[in-house]
This record gives structure tokens, C-alpha cells and sequence, in this order.
């Protein structure tokens, strides 16, 4: 290469002249920035804190094991032993409640993460591996799209057999297609972008194109997304397990409102428990991704 | 000779977002707009020359404050009167034509439907009379097949017959003043060239004063007839065209001139000013070119020079203002 | 001098719905070692394209590249990555040119990585210092993100990757349009100074007649697709013999007014359309000189005087 001796003669002069440049307000700031003034995520981001923090420290917070049945107080209403009362085997409420954390979240979760990688994937290569893989990946997508969710995810439960795992499956299969359509779009639109031209003027290989250039600037609405999806999934659940199709050994919240619903007159507080719990879970995921989009749609802009 | 305009010690702030202080973006600004006459103003992007003439027209986005200062348009004071007053003003006796005309046309609705509808508004013509109007109006603009092109969306026209549209628009109540923002900088230099002859043409048949905004000094030297300079927020010099040209007296007006490729034979540096515009939440104490100026002394740098006449109207801020003429093709001011 | 790059018969065409847009059309121009030339053209003439078409970034529909004497068309895959390092390109938007999430030192870095220059990160990040140093940036910059920086700053980022593979040509594609005067002046004199230090050779694609006058040593005119005009500056500006480029030259509004001249000749007519463009001459429709010759007879270019290169029927005297 050149040696540093043959340079700059006058543009050190320049140099100089070049020593301001603007402080950092990068897509961090702007997300510090939104929790300032937006009091909505931030609450989203505290109840969510939470909601991980009591599903992690479960056996801290109750005495009570959340299976344990106890047949000689059963469909008590909310007492000081028994917060939010007990079922109609004699359970916890309260103690399930904390336990179903667990599970809602991780449903929440997991086929969201799945989804998400599944989604970026097939949306990354319809994008950018040309038309036929592109109108094979989309017509897959649109079939998906095209039925109802709930529908398709009950259908696959009822073929696979009511399982928590399958429940991922099924979640994951009704949630990859919106995501791919996005990353898909995002991903013709950055292809076309000046600096992905210039990459290619330089010589820089398509597979490098895609993950280092492509990839990290479809990640903040990435980021969104998932975050919006956890509620979608916990509802999906909810939805399901309540219309009997969930896996019945796992006691989600969704799960408990089903089973409580038979009581709903007598016992409300079997239903009124957990349908706060998801009530509260899903507001708080919903606020974080609302605000994580205000803030990340203007810095995506510019 | 009257003023149509007069803007005295006009100044506009900006709130940003998660910062407490308000920017300062237009400070203290004098501008006289003789009748009948086109004035440029002059500068590079943030100096605070659409701020200025947006805060004017009471059109300055929300985050946009007037601070102070005053803008006399036949008698009334533009920055006081309540906001359905001054829309009656604007484009009935001020006009605006912009640098993007789809940005200010509507993309649903015809071409031809948006300068009738303008013309009902303004002139109470009924609908058969507006579309009449409207066709002669684009034929004077010079749009061919005026009649075809009257049921034509913004988008089937070319950014050249847009522009037309919105001059004729513009134009449709012969305005005291029309305020062009860049009005062919997104334009081809053949078609720029059109436009301006059309400005100057329309402008000689109606008598109305042009408020001229733009960053091309070619522009200014084809059509202006008085030139005001602004850098960082303030006017640094001010002249009639022909002086402005031949011996602006301001270090930055020069350096402007001066760093234009003009008859500069190649492999000659072009002159240039050092660095950038500063920030306008730091602005230097003194005068706010005297980090870039290569004239700066001691007392620039704290003290604020006024914007004092150096002859026949020639107003320069500066506390030591050129004297020469501008040595073309030079590399030095 | 010798020739550094040539183009023979260069054709490029879209389809579009309803017709088919005739970007470039039938160019041939060499570029000759250690010279910039000029491109000029109004928007839609193609010029931009061209650009591509000489780096291979898009493929053209028929013709050839010649690159130091080799045909880029017989070259394939690592041996046409090896070629084409010797050319590089400077993009117009200093915004869109740089990708956001990636840092200064990387992104100059990235034809270094994408060529395995360097033994380590340690000696690429040594490389990329001593560009930045080159180009005016401080060197201190190197882990900022674009967003931070101006608009003359960033095209000094696109400057310094640009150098980064030591690249004989540099294909600079309006790279001062998006820039403030001041700031302009800025990188016309360091794109001048890279060219004497490294004996660089330029080809300069530009709407702005003066800038384009002021950096080159041979200027052609495009309209349309086609090339009018080909010359070395001077005779261009001060006798062009095509009708299109007096137009041009006419139409720019000079800095100077004692020079305004409210009659002159205007081109009159809008910029055409590159779809479906008119038969022969297609600068005929708007040229006050057109007869039926030029609808029937595509004029080539010939040398009317010696280097002055001339596509009209009727050239001006």
C-alpha cells in the first residue's frame, strides 16, 4: 500500500477545519430518551420487570405449592390465607397465579423467539435471494396469512395432540409470516440503499452484504416486533387453552380461566385472577413496544 | 421608492426534544422589501433564511416560537394579526412557491382543480368561470396544452410543469409579494433557466416584489435586484447586486464568492472557508463568523460588530469590512 | 498517455410498462491515464447509469468494458473482484452512502476486509487511520458513527473508502451536489490534491457545468442516453459545436451580473423521457435546428477538429 510519508500535504489543512462533529444521540439515547417522557413504557418496562422477577421467585413469594390440593377449603372466597381464594380442588389461587407467570411467559416467549429467527430468515432470503425463492417463501407466507390464526393453530394442536410443545409449534407456525413479510420489505428497500451500492462497488461479497449491512438495520423494528408479539402469543394461548385446547398439565393463566369459567358466577375471583394477570402482562408489553416504536421509527428515518 | 415588507428585529426559536433551552435560530434580522423589486436572501442550509420567511407567513412548525421583532406589511404588523387574518393574507396578497411543488400540491386532486378552487376562495369566481380562468392562468405559465394538463394529477406532470402550477397559483391574485423558497433548485439547469425567465417576466407585468430565497449565487446575480446575506441566524451584509458582486465587504460573503469554481483554471485550489457553521446552541460570544474568518482579531471574538453602512446602503457586519473588489479565480479574499 | 479505461458500444435498457427506458445507448469513450473527465447531463440522461455500468454493477444489455486493457466480461468471480479493485466510486448522497450502524473505521475498512488486505485488525485499523489523516478526518473519529458527523465530513468518510484498496480510477458520481458552496469547495480541493499526490484518475458524472469545467480535463455531454459532445474543457465551453451543450452552457445562471442577458436563447420543452425516445437524433424535438435528416439518421460522433468529438447533423460553427 501507500506509506504515510507521501500524504497530506494541504489536507491537513482541511484537518482542522474538521475537528467538530455532533455529540452521540444514537438509537440508545433515543430509547433513554423515550422512557423519560413516556410514562406508558416505562410503566410497561416496571410491571414487565416484575412480572419476571415474581415468575423467577415464585417459591419466595408463596408458602404454598401450586398443585397441592387441599379438599377442605375449596372455592374459598379471597382470604388472608388464601389472597385471591381457592379453586375447586382447593388450590392457591394466588400461589397459581404466581406459578402461571412461568408458563405464560415462557409462551410468550419461545415461539415468539422462534417465530422471530424463523420469520428473519425467510424474509431475509425472499428479499434477497431473488424472485423464485421470493414467490415460493410469500406464497408459503400468505397461506399462512390467509388463515384464520386461531383456526390454524387449533388445527395443528388437535393434529399434533395438546402439548406445551406443540403449542410453541403452533404459535410459531401462525407468527413467522408477518414477521418475514417485514423483514422481507425492510430488506428490498435497504438492498436498493446507496450504501449497499457501494458495498457491492467495493467487492464485498452478497453473503456479507446480507448480514452485515442488511441484517443490523433491520434489528430495531426486529426488536419491536418481538416485543409486540409476546402479548400476541399470550393471548393466542390464552385463547386456545380457554376454548380447551391447550396442554391441560400446564396451568398457564389461560388455562385457569377456563377451568375457573364454570364457577364464573359463584367464584369470580377464579377468572378475575388470571384474566388480570394476562390483562396486566400484555398492556405492559404492548406499552414497551409502542413506546420502543416511537422511539426507533424517526432514528430508522433519518 | 415604498416598502412593501418590512421585517425589523425579527427573532425565531426552536425547542428540540429532551433539551430545556430554545434555540435561537433567526436573531434580530432587518429585511426591507421595496415595492415592485426581487430581493435575495442569501445563505448556506441553517443560516436561517426559510426560518425567517416561514415566521413571516405565521407558517413556522410547532416546535418554531417568534421571540420578537415585527413584519409591517401595509400597515399591519404580519407576527400580531390573529391566525384568520393572516390567512387571508397568505396567497391572496402573499404567495409562496417552494423548492418541492408536489410537497405543497395535493396529489389527489387535478392540478387544474387546485388553482380554480384557489380562485373560488379567493376570487368568488363561480365554477365554470374558475376553470376558464385557471386554463388562461396556465397558459400564461407557459404550460402547453393547458386544457389537457387541467385534468392532469401532480404526479403525470414534470418537476418543470409542477413548478409552473404552483407559480400560477401563485400568481392568480397578482399578489404584492410573492416568497420563493429555492423555487428551482430540485429543477435541470434548462428548465431552471425557464422558470426564472418566467418569474422576471410575470414579476414585470404585475409589479409585484419577489422575496428570493436561495443558496445559488447565479440565481441571485440572474434575477435579484438587492441582496441580503445571512450566516448563523443573523443578516451579515447587505447590497444591491451589482456592488454585492464586484466588492461585498463581508469575510463570509467573499469566501462564498470566492470558493465558487468560476473561471478557476484546474489544478488551482479553490479558496475555502475553514470549517463549518456553528451549532446553534454554541454560538461564538463575538461575531459569530470570527472562527472562520482569517481576519479575526482579539476584539471579534468578544465584542459583536454592528451591521454598520459602508456607502450608498451598502450594510456590512463587520468591524473591518473589505475594501477591493473580489478578486475572481483568486485563492486568496 | 495511455488508455486506462474504455468502453465500446455500451447499450443499456429497462422494460417498463409501456415501453422500455433507453438509459445508455450506444456509448464509446476511453478514459486515458491520470486525467478526469467530465460527464455532464441533465437528470434522466443517463450519466449515472454509465457510472454503473463501468464498474459492473449492473450488467449491460450489450457491449464491453476494457479495464487496463482487459475485457470485464471474459473475467468472472474472484478474478473479476481482483480486476475491478482498481476502480472505485464516490457516491452523491453523503447520507444514504454510509451504512448508519456500522462505525467510520469500519466502514472504511470494509474493501479492505472484503479483499483480505492486512494481516490482522490491528494493522487494517493502522491503514484506516492513515486514510482518515488523508482525507481531513481526525483519526480520533474512528469508532464514531456516521450520524455525528456533516455532510462534507461524511463524503470524506466516502473519499477515504473509496482509496482504501489504492484504486487507479475513481468514478465520482455528483459527489458535490448534495453539499453547502463553502463546503463544496471544501472537496473539490481535496479530490484535486488526491489526484496529484497518487496520480488518480477521475471520471466526474455532474449536473454543475462550472464544478465539471473547473475539475476536467475533457468534458462530454450526454442527453438522453447518447453522447452529443466529447472535448477537452476549454474548446467545450468556449465553442461547443453541439446545439444541446450551447443550450447548456447558455442556461446556467453565472454568479456575475453583468452578464445577465434577458434575451437570450432559451431550450424551451421539458427534459424528455428516456422511454420509448424519439427516432434519429433524439435531441431533434427540442433543437431549433432539426430537419428530416435528423428523424431519419442517427448522427454519429466525429471529430470536427482535433480531440473535439461532435454527434449532429448540424454542427455549430
Amino acid at each position: 500500500m501507500f506509506t504515510s510519508k507521501d500524504k497530506y500535504t494541504r489536507a491537513l489543512s482541511d484537518q482542522i477545519i474538521n475537528a467538530e462533529i455532533q455529540p452521540d444521540d444514537g438509537v440508545l439515547a433515543s430509547i433513554r430518551n423515550m422512557f423519560r417522557t413516556n410514562r406508558a413504557a416505562l410503566l410497561g418496562l416496571i410491571l414487565i420487570l416484575l412480572i419476571v422477577l415474581m415468575a423467577l421467585a415464585a417459591p419466595l413469594i408463596t408458602r404454598y405449592d401450586p398443585n397441592e390440593m387441599d379438599l377442605a377449603s375449596m372455592n374459598e372466597p379471597p382470604s388472608a390465607q388464601h389472597w385471591f381464594g381457592t379453586d375447586d380442588l382447593g388450590q392457591d389461587v394466588f400461589t397459581r397465579v404466581v406459578y402461571g407467570a412461568r408458563i405464560s411467559l415462557m409462551i410468550g416467549f419461545v415461539p415468539s423467539l422462534i417465530s422471530l429467527i424463523l420469520g428473519t430468515a425467510l424474509g431475509l432470503m425472499a428479499g434477497y435471494m431473488g424472485r423464485r425463492v421470493d414467490a415460493v417463501i410469500m406464497r408459503l407466507a400468505d397461506v399462512v396469512l390467509a388463515f384464520p390464526s386461531l383456526l390454524l393453530a387449533m388445527v395443528i394442536m388437535y393434529t399434533l395432540g395438546s402439548s406445551i410443545l406443540n403449542m410453541f409449534i403452533a404459535l410459531s407456525i401462525i407468527n413467522w409470516a408477518g414477521t418475514a413479510r417485514v423483514v422481507r420489505a425492510q430488506t428490498l428497500s435497504l438492498k436498493e440503499k446507496e450504501f449497499v451500492e457501494a458495498a457491492r462497488s467495493m467487492g464485498v461479497s452478497r453473503w456479507r452484504i446480507a448480514f452485515r449491512h442488511i441484517l443490523p438495520n433491520c434489528l430495531p423494528n426486529l426488536i419491536v416486533l418481538f416485543t409486540l408479539d409476546i402479548p400476541g402469543a399470550i393471548m393466542w394461548e390464552s385463547s386456545m387453552s380457554f376454548l380447551g385446547v391447550g396442554d391441560p398439565n400446564t396451568a398457564s393463566w389461560g388455562l385457569m380461566v377456563s377451568q375457573g369459567k364454570g364457577y364464573a358466577y359463584m367464584c369470580p375471583w377464579l377468572i378475575l385472577a388470571p384474566g388480570i394477570a394476562i390483562l396486566v402482562t400484555v398492556m405492559a408489553f404492548n406499552f414497551l413496544g409502542d413506546g420502543l416504536r416511537d422511539a426507533i421509527d424517526p432514528y430508522m428515518k433519518t | 421608492m415604498s416598502n412593501i415588507l418590512e421585517i425589523k428585529n425579527l427573532s425565531v426559536s426552536f425547542a428540540s426534544d429532551g433539551i430545556k433551552e430554545r434555540a435561537i435560530a433567526v436573531n434580530g434580522v432587518d429585511i426591507d422589501i421595496p415595492q415592485g423589486r426581487t430581493v435575495g436572501l442569501v445563505g448556506e442550509s441553517g443560516c436561517g433564511k426559510s426560518v425567517t420567511s416561514l415566521a413571516v407567513m405565521g407558517l413556522l412548525a410547532d416546535n418554531g416560537r417568534v421571540e420578537g421583532g415585527e413584519a409591517m406589511f401595509g400597515g399591519q404588523d404580519l407576527l400580531k394579526l390573529p391566525d384568520r387574518e393572516l390567512r387571508r393574507i397568505r396567497g391572496n396578497r402573499i404567495s409562496m412557491i417552494f423548492q418541492e411543488p408536489m410537497t405543497s400540491l395535493n396529489p389527489v386532486i387535478t392540478a387544474g382543480k387546485q388553482v380554480a378552487e384557489a380562485l373560488r376562495l379567493h376570487a368568488g369566481l363561480d365554477a365554470a368561470a374558475a376553470k376558464a380562468r385557471t386554463i388562461e392562468i396556465f397558459e400564461k405559465v407557459g404550460i402547453p396544452e393547458p386544457e389537457r394538463r387541467f385534468g392532469c394529477y401532480p404526479h403525470q406532470l414534470s418537476g418543470g410543469l409542477r413548478q409552473r402550477v404552483m407559480i400560477g397559483m401563485a400568481m392568480v391574485m397578482k399578489p404584492d409579494l410573492l416568497i420563493a423558497d429555492e423555487p428551482t433548485t430540485a429543477l435541470d439547469v434548462s428548465i431552471e433557466a425557464q422558470i426564472l425567465r418566467l418569474m422576471r417576466d410575470l414579476q414585470r407585468e404585475s409589479g409585484t416584489s419577489i422575496l428570493m430565497i436561495t443558496h445559488n449565487l447565479g440565481v441571485v446575480a440572474e434575477l435579484c435586484d438587492e441582496v441580503y446575506v445571512m450566516y448563523a441566524g443573523e443578516v451579515v451584509e447587505r447590497a444591491d447586486v451589482m456592488t454585492l458582486f464586484s466588492q461585498c465587504a463581508h469575510p463570509y460573503t467573499r469566501g462564498l464568492m470566492a470558493s465558487l469554481p468560476r473561471m478557476t483554471p484546474k489544478g488551482r485550489r479553490l479558496y475555502n472557508i475553514q470549517g463549518t457553521v456553528p451549532n446553534l446552541r454554541a454560538m461564538p460570544a463575538g461575531c459569530r463568523f470570527s472562527p472562520r474568518c482569517e481576519f479575526a482579531r482579539e476584539r471579534c471574538k468578544t465584542e459583536k460588530p454592528p451591521l454598520v453602512d459602508v456607502g450608498n446602503g451598502h450594510l456590512c457586519r463587520c468591524f473591518e469590512p473589505r475594501t477591493t473588489p473580489i478578486a475572481w479565480g483568486g485563492d486568496g479574499l | 498517455m495511455s488508455e486506462l479505461l474504455r468502453a465500446e458500444r455500451l447499450v443499456k435498457e429497462f422494460p417498463v410498462k409501456g415501453g422500455v427506458v433507453h438509459a445508455v445507448s450506444d456509448v464509446s469513450f476511453a478514459i486515458e491515464k491520470g486525467e478526469t473527465l467530465g460527464l455532464v447531463g441533465e437528470s434522466g440522461c443517463g450519466k449515472s447509469t454509465l457510472g454503473k455500468l463501468l464498474l459492473d454493477l449492473i450488467p449491460p444489455t450489450s457491449g464491453k468494458v476494457f479495464f487496463n486493457g482487459e475485457d470485464l466480461s471474459l473475467y468472472k468471480g474472484e478474478a473479476l473482484r481482483e480486476l475491478r479493485r482498481g476502480m472505485q466510486m464516490i457516491f452523491q448522497d453523503p447520507y444514504a452512502s454510509l451504512d448508519p450502524r456500522l462505525s467510520v473505521g469500519r466502514i472504511i475498512a470494509e474493501p479492505l476486509t472484503a479483499h483480505r488486505i492486512g494481516d490482522s485488525r490491528e494493522e487494517r485499523a493502522a491503514i484506516v487511520r492513515d486514510l482518515m489523516e488523508q482525507v481531513g478526518l481526525r483519526p480520533e473519529f474512528y469508532s464514531r458513527y456516521p450520524h455525528q458527523f456533516s455532510g462534507g465530513q461524511r463524503q470524506r468518510i466516502g473519499i477515504a473508502r473509496a482509496l482504501a484498496l489504492n484504486p487507479e480510477l475513481i468514478i465520482c458520481d455528483e459527489p458535490v451536489s448534495a453539499l453547502d458552496v463553502s463546503i463544496q469547495a471544501q472537496i473539490l480541493n481535496l479530490l484535486g490534491d488526491l489526484q496529484r499526490q497518487r496520480g488518480l484518475t477521475y471520471l466526474f458524472i455532474s449536473h454543475d457545468l462550472n464544478v465539471v469545467r473547473y475539475l476536467s480535463d475533457r468534458v462530454m455531454v450526454m442527453f438522453l442516453g447518447q453522447l452529443c459532445e466529447l472535448s477537452d474543457t476549454p474548446s467545450l465551453y468556449e465553442s461547443p459545436r453541439h446545439p444541446y451543450t450551447r443550450f447548456l452552457l447558455d442556461a446556467v445562471p453565472q454568479p456575475d451580473p453583468t452578464r445577465r442577458d434577458e434575451n437570450r436563447a432559451l431550450l424551451m420543452g421539458e427534459v424528455s423521457s428516456p422511454v420509448n425516445p424519439p427516432s434519429g437524433c433524439r435531441f431533434r424535438l427540442r433543437c431549433p435546428y432539426a430537419d428530416a435528416r435528423c428523424a431519419e439518421q442517427k448522427p454519429e460522433l466525429t471529430e470536427l477538429a482535433p480531440g473535439h468529438f461532435c454527434a449532429c447533423h448540424h454542427p455549430l460553427g
